[in-house]
């Protein structure tokens, strides 16, 4: 039943090496069992399997593919249903909805064949829901409007794809670099995810078939190009995403050395009690690890499963929330994203990114916006909320038209305190 | 589950193949030895005998010109009434 050849062999390799990195207590080695098993079709759908896989087998994997999507996505809509009604927060879950979704629309327009009018309808679905989006999370405001009006563009851009596919492939192109160099991206943080995701490989791939289809009707795309292009195009993404969860994942560097303890069991380290991955500086302090119970670190109180990290010197500086949770009287973001609350040495919060629009020593401060936080590049407000450590309020951006000293602000603007409270500049 | 297609609304299309029998006539080949003739395994062999897979016209010309007949030959279109 199952084929000895070079892919089985391949395959039977990513799998030792999955077992060995799982023996050392890396979640990397998930990665490596999933790649096995999707090798052969993933190889075929690249045009990389050639005579490794024979047409029955195709359909085979195209109607279980099928169905297996349907239900991979009809479950993760039943663990939405099933963590809202406890009452906890989904936004992981939906990104991996609208990435299975994207994916999929994404790969059904680029298989059609008609590769520019693929590329229209990419581009212009790309500006439709980041406009959207924009007002679903954040009402009307000038930042939103701002982000609205770039949605727009890019919609019109997809429409003037049709008379000028070279050009507009081009420009596609260009605005995804600049997206990439603008926004950082290529330092591959977990919150760059849904960026990469939903706008730059789209836009990528909108420019490339833009590009391939401004070949008048006569000309047709030979199999090895399109084999070549979207093989590099899907290698490229999947090299994407394994960056985002490699480093995105290690975004606390260890330089000492790493331990894994199983789930449910607990090990103190340094008086913190850790499960799973504890990683130690060189002098062999405690730097990163989950906390296996609640437990009280410089007076604040957290919960299990939030990750804690240590400075070289022993102190803790900040922590991954497993969920949205009251910090010193904030409600503070949690899970997905990798919100790191910071801390100053004596306790007191540093950093927060709101779960909600809280006034704060009566400023109406606004709930961190993923979508506006997005275009920090260009406006310099990435949605978090900013303490000194006498407690003042530093930076918040404001969640409705407010006046401070006399001072009018629009809601969206960050306004900015010195440890007296008094008001910085206006922004 | 054979390949089926409403022709019109009264009548059923089955696709059948003689293709044990032209393997047996070109020296008793076995599905094996047909399968790596045409590049696929040998469970595919197993299901287009059985009625399970409709081969792409690009396998059913390569089954034919390996077992020396014609496409219409090796596989036919059957009607039968549908209650």
């Amino acid at each position: 039943m199952i084929k000895r050849d070079k892919i089985f062999y391949s395959a039977c390799g990513l799998s030792g090496v999955g077992l060995i990195l799982a023996f050392m207590g890396y979640d990397l080695s998930l990665l490596l069992f999933v790649a096995a098993y999707l090798l052969r079709p993933a190889l075929h759908e690249f045009g990389l399997a050639g005579q490794y896989v024979d047409e029955r087998q195709l359909e085979i994997h195209s109607r279980s593919g099928n169905l297996a999507f349907i239900i991979v996505m009809l479950s993760i809509v039943g663990m939405v249903f099933w963590r809202i009604a406890d009452g906890q927060s989904v936004g992981e879950l939906h990104t991996l909805i609208g990435i299975g979704l994207a994916a999929r629309a994404l790969t059904g327009l680029v298989m059609a064949g008609e590769y520019q009018k693929a590329g229209v309808i990419i581009i212009s679905a790309v500006g439709l829901f980041l406009a959207l989006f924009i007002v679903l999370d954040g009402g009307f405001s000038i930042v939103s409007a701002f982000g609205i009006a770039i949605g727009l563009v890019i919609v019109g851009f997809g429409q003037l794809g049709r008379k000028f596919p070279r050009i507009i492939s081009i420009a596609l192109a260009a605005l995804a670099v600049a997206l990439i160099f603008f926004s950082d991206l290529l330092q591959f943080r977990r919150a760059d995810l849904t960026t990469w995701m939903f706008f730059v490989i789209p836009i990528v791939t909108s420019s490339v078939c833009l590009f391939l289809g401004s070949k008048n009707e006569e000309e047709v795309v030979s199999a090895r190009v399109r084999s070549i292009v979207f093989g590099s195009l899907g290698i490229g993404a999947a090299t994407v995403f394994a960056l985002l969860l490699i480093i995105g994942s290690g975004e606390v560097h260890s330089r000492g050395k790493r331990v894994f303890v199983p789930e449910g069991e607990t090990t103190e380290v340094q008086g913190v009690s850790c499960t799973g991955q504890i990683e130690y500086y060189q002098n062999g302090n405690l730097e990163f690890c989950r906390l296996a119970r609640e437990d009280t670190l410089s007076g604040q109180s957290l919960p299990a499963g939030t990750g804690v990290h240590f400075t070289e010197d022993g102190l803790f500086n900040w922590c991954m929330l497993q969920e949205d949770t009251e910090i010193q009287g904030y409600l503070t973001r949690g899970e997905g994203h990798g919100f790191m609350t910071e801390f100053y040495p004596k306790g007191q919060v540093r950093t927060v990114y709101l779960a909600e629009d809280q006034v704060i020593q009566g400023i109406p401060c606004a709930k961190f916006r993923f979508l506006s936080a997005v275009f920090w590049p260009v406006h310099g407000k990435n949605g978090g909320t900013y303490f000194h450590e006498n407690g003042q309020l530093k930076y918040c951006e404001l969640s409705e038209h407010y006046s401070v000293e006399g001072q009018r602000f629009r809601r969206g603007d960050a306004v900015r305190f010195d440890q007296d409270g008094k008001l910085v500049a206006k922004k | 589950m054979a390949l089926r297609e409403y022709y019109d609304k009264d009548s059923l299309l089955e696709m059948k193949t003689h293709l044990r029998r032209f393997r047996f006539h070109q020296g008793e080949l076995s599905q094996l030895q047909i399968a790596e003739m045409v590049s696929v395994s040998r469970q595919t062999i197993v299901a287009i005998e059985r009625g399970d897979y409709s081969p792409s016209v690009k396998l059913a010309l390569l089954l034919a010109r390996k077992l020396e007949t014609t496409v219409e030959e090796l596989f036919e279109l059957e009607e039968s009434d549908h209650d």
